[in-house]
């Protein structure tokens, strides 16, 4: 039974995000124009590009999946499909895990997307684009589920939640952007799987609980 | 050498200085909630003491 | 464990806690007073640093508390989100406090000390950038404190948030361990031998014992006088003040 329903809140999750393109393509842009404008404004200095890429990529993601993420339970909590998940027997953090998923894949494709953009703008070589994209694959999970977090406690408290986590999230953006052309890739790559894996474990319960209080609040 | 003591001496002071000067400030603040208490108390016992007149 | 819930009860634990805080206000202040001054006039000066390693007798028993206090935190924590007890909301809301005003003292007495010893106000080393991601973090969760109100949900939530911080402080005890940049190892360890000369570790230790006792007091105040505050209409309040 409960199989069955996460089968199926997986699909509706991708149709939320079908249905409203506009919801994922806006921050995606975003993550575009924003990596876009350093090397437009910034002198032209080749070196310059390359020292502040992988710091520019990780904020810019940073920021794209918190807009992304302030509408994750917006329609849910509208149509009171969320009390109905609050108040079933299945724990609430299988939910939020299926909306994580989904929107984690959907990200992971436009980033794959992006890689080849960004290589041009910044002229980065092959290393260089591999260990941003690997960085970036190991560590956005992590990332997601902090912004995740954020968006749990309402649409008008996210962005006073994200000044308050961002303290957390600066781990993570440190070793994202020290990964980009790092001779200790491996090694960067494994913590942030490591924060990946705990942070979304910790954090999918964490939100979980978040949603119920907010449910005894209204 | 004397000037190089007398220079981390400076510091040394500073330091304490502020430290000092924050944890005053904190005790500061816990008397003022002492305050804040008892004028909270003394109101509503003297709402207490009107209403059950 | 009837301990455990006795001090749950509200009005025990303002008891017991009036009657500690009086002898722990003078304890702390005397206590604090001579490790302070044994450190400044007494203790040698470091062969390297000079007289600015008196400072190591502020900034150590601070660094080492703020990490305690916040420990002390998420357990009053785990107390709210399992047992639901109103005493430790109040007890992690006092503590919260407290721990940025200790953490702020680490950070400003580290980098007056870094100044004359290494010639530089702050460096992005991991163990300073962490103490200062446990700023924000205390920061963080006084605002929090601050927006959400007093009543139970509240501390629910900012209990929460406490253990997803938590996280930073196994990342501040290993940073010197596991980085190796600019801020020294440890030299106090619980099982070996510490590696500091004891005219310099006394008065390091009763710094630090004062400070803490300076702490609880501060803590104990604090949840006392918010719990007075939320518990102003019930009987036993009005028993205590019958001035």
């Amino acid at each position: 039974m409960a199989h069955g329903l996460v089968y199926r809140q997986l699909l509706r999750e991708k149709q939320i995000i079908f249905r409203q393109k506009h919801a994922i393509l806006q921050p995606f842009l975003f993550f575009l124009m924003f990596i876009a404008f350093f090397p437009l404004i910034l002198p032209f200095n080749l070196q310059l590009l390359h020292a502040v890429c992988g710091g520019v990529v990780w904020m810019s993601l940073t920021i794209a999946l918190f807009l992304a993420a302030e509408r994750f339970y917006l329609e849910d909590s509208q149509c009171g499909y969320l009390e109905q998940w609050l108040i079933y027997k299945v724990p609430v953090y299988s939910y939020v895990l299926c909306k994580w998923l989904v929107h984690g894949v959907v990200q992971v494709v436009g980033v794959l997307f992006c890689m080849p953009i960004i290589a041009v703008m910044y002229q980065l070589n092959f290393l260089e684009t591999y260990s941003l994209l690997a960085s970036i694959l190991c560590g956005m999970p992590a990332l997601l589920a902090m912004c995740g977090l954020v968006s749990a406690f309402g649409p008008n408290r996210s962005i006073l939640m994200l000044l308050i986590l961002f303290p957390l999230i600066i781990p993570i953006l440190m070793l994202g952007s020290g990964a980009f052309a790092s001779s200790a890739l491996s090694a960067y790559l494994a913590l942030l799987l490591a924060l990946s894996i705990g942070m979304v474990f910790i954090l999918s319960i964490a939100s979980a609980a978040i949603l119920k209080i907010s449910l005894e609040n209204t | 050498m004397q000037k190089l003591t007398t220079c981390h001496f400076f510091y040394v002071a500073l330091s304490y200085g502020c430290a000092g000067m924050s944890m005053l400030a904190m005790a500061g603040y816990v008397y003022w909630q002492s305050l804040k208490t008892k004028q909270q108390l003394k109101q509503w016992f003297a709402n207490e003491s009107n209403t059950k007149k | 464990m009837k301990l455990f819930y006795a001090l749950g009860n509200p009005q025990t634990f303002y008891k017991l806690a009036d009657q500690l805080t009086q002898k722990l206000g003078f304890m702390a202040l005397v206590i604090l007073l001579t490790g302070w001054g044994w450190g400044l006039l007494f203790a040698p000066p470091d062969y390297q640093q000079g007289d600015a390693v008196r400072i190591m007798y502020l900034h150590v028993p601070a660094a080492m508390l703020s990490l305690s206090i916040y420990a002390f935190m998420a357990l009053a924590a785990f107390v709210v989100l399992v047992w639901r007890i109103k005493v430790a909301g109040s007890l992690m809301r006092a503590s919260a406090q407290v721990g940025a005003l200790l953490t702020f003292i680490a950070l400003i007495t580290g980098s007056l000390w870094g100044k004359p010893t290494w010639g530089t106000w702050w460096v992005w080393d991991a163990r300073l950038t962490s103490e200062l991601i446990l700023l924000m973090i205390y920061v963080g969760l006084l605002a929090l404190a601050q927006q959400l109100g007093n009543n139970a949900s509240a501390d629910k939530i900012i209990a929460i948030i406490c253990w997803v911080g938590v996280i930073d402080l196994p990342i501040i005890h290993f940073s010197v361990k596991w980085w190796n940049t600019l801020h020294q190892g440890s030299t106090l360890t619980v099982f070996a031998k510490p590696k500091i000369h004891s005219s310099m570790l006394y008065p390091l230790l009763i710094s630090l014992l004062g400070l803490a006792l300076f702490c609880a007091w501060l803590i104990l105040s604090l949840s006392k006088y918010a719990i007075l505050q939320k518990e102003y209409q019930k009987d036993w309040v009005a028993k205590l003040c019958k001035n």
